[in-house]
């Protein structure tokens, strides 16, 4: 649930980036940092643990500037992909606003773009959230891939697996190029926002 | 809420967010201080250095696979260079053990993985750097490595037990015994490892 200081005039969001493991969840997060860099005062930071690796994500906070007077502070996060970290994911994931899903475009990594959805499903469901109610944006990642001969998933497929019955907005990308990578989170912050403006306006 | 303000508020959130993103930087980066002073002997290490931080965050079999094949190109890169090649062979093997037992693998194994590397970095990149002060360096990351390796060997953890292959179910011998076949040639890699490292520090000890 957003915070929203109505005395301060302060929102604050939370963006996750979810995903399978070694899908470009953090690739992400480090290019739009490269990109906005010069203009925030924050860092990116990642946390974790190198002994029991129990807790760890990587965080992006900015502000966006004023919105109807509000000025709107972003958080973003990654959750670690593997399916072991699922204590992490939930955690994270606690009063999350909106979502990036980085699906990864390889073929045989299709299977784990399924259960990873079906995990987030799951998580949110601890939170009462229903995933089909919170903003959410589809990336379908390292389609670059193709150009070195990997095999890929087409995107009618990954809409079939993924987005048949969401619908949500969706977006082909190459985190490692930095392609598409800003307007999917333009697009994750912009639904999210629109999302509570019943409470700003 | 009426049409008009959604619309003004829908207007207001894309400008916003326009401005905040198009107003970016192009995709490089601005100069750090410290890299442009940096030789252009660290910049071999920069895959390596990304590829350890992307195991320390999950160790993953593509990963560990680029790690060891990065160690293997440095390793001809730095043929001339016996400090560096010693840290290689110690990443190299540390590399092989946590490919073979992944998350299983000692606690320190990570830790002591990115202590190698930075002792490393700081060995190639550094011209001010003394020889003395490099083999200084050297020898107690070797030390570190080899009271590592003396706790894997003291402990016994992520190893199965050798002895009782005899109680294996049949529909798992042959997983076991590849475990047994990948520990045995572990065990004669790190053997070998270790006496060329030996042999390095000798080397350089008596220099």
């Amino acid at each position: 649930m957003a915070f929203i200081n109505t005395k301060t005039k302060e929102v604050q969001v939370k963006l996750v980036f979810v995903g399978p493991g070694r899908g470009g969840k953090t690739t992400n997060l480090e290019h739009i940092f490269s990109r906005i860099r010069h203009r925030i005062e924050s860092d990116m930071v990642s946390i974790k643990t190198q002994g029991d690796r129990t807790l760890f994500f990587d965080f992006l906070p900015f502000e966006l500037g004023a919105i109807k007077g509000y000025n709107v502070k972003t958080q973003l996060y990654t959750v670690p992909g593997q399916v072991k970290y699922n204590a992490t994911r939930k955690l994270v994931l606690k009063g999350v606003d909106g979502i990036v899903f980085v699906a990864d475009s390889m073929v045989d990594r299709r299977e784990n773009n399924i259960s990873s959805l079906g995990n987030l499903k799951e998580n949110l469901t601890f939170y009462d959230i229903d995933i089909a109610n919170i903003p959410l944006v589809f990336q379908y990642n390292k389609r670059d891939l193709a150009t070195e001969g990997i095999p890929i998933l087409d995107v009618e497929t990954l809409e079939e697996d993924l987005n048949s019955q969401l619908k949500a907005p969706s977006f082909t990308a190459s985190a490692l190029k930095g392609e598409n990578v800003i307007p999917t989170v333009k697009k994750a912050i912009s639904i999210t926002i629109v999302g509570i403006r019943d409470k700003l306006l | 809420m009426d049409k008009k303000a959604n619309d003004t508020f829908a207007f207001d959130l894309e400008n916003r967010l326009d401005d905040f993103f198009n107003d970016a930087l192009p995709d490089q980066e601005d100069p750090d201080p410290e890299e442009t002073q940096a030789p252009n002997a660290e910049i071999p290490l920069k895959d390596l250095k990304s590829t350890i931080l992307a195991i320390d965050w999950e160790i993953t079999d593509d990963a560990l696979k680029a790690f060891i094949d990065q160690v293997e190109t440095l390793l001809e890169r730095f043929e001339d260079d016996k400090v560096a090649r010693t840290y290689l062979k110690i990443l190299q093997s540390l590399g092989k053990y946590i490919r073979t037992h992944k998350s299983k693998s000692h606690p320190d194994t990570i830790k002591r993985l990115m202590a190698v590397y930075s002792a490393l970095e700081e060995a190639v990149a550094s011209d001010g750097l003394g020889q003395d002060k490099k083999e200084k360096t050297l020898l107690a990351e070797v030390r570190k490595f080899q009271q590592l390796k003396t706790e894997i060997i003291d402990s016994k953890a992520p190893y199965p037990a050798v002895g009782q292959p005899k109680t294996v179910p049949t529909e798992d011998k042959s997983g076991m015994q590849a475990i047994i076949q990948s520990l045995e040639e572990l065990k004669s890699m790190m053997a070998t490892e270790l006496t060329a490292i030996r042999e390095s520090v000798e080397r350089l000890e008596k220099k």
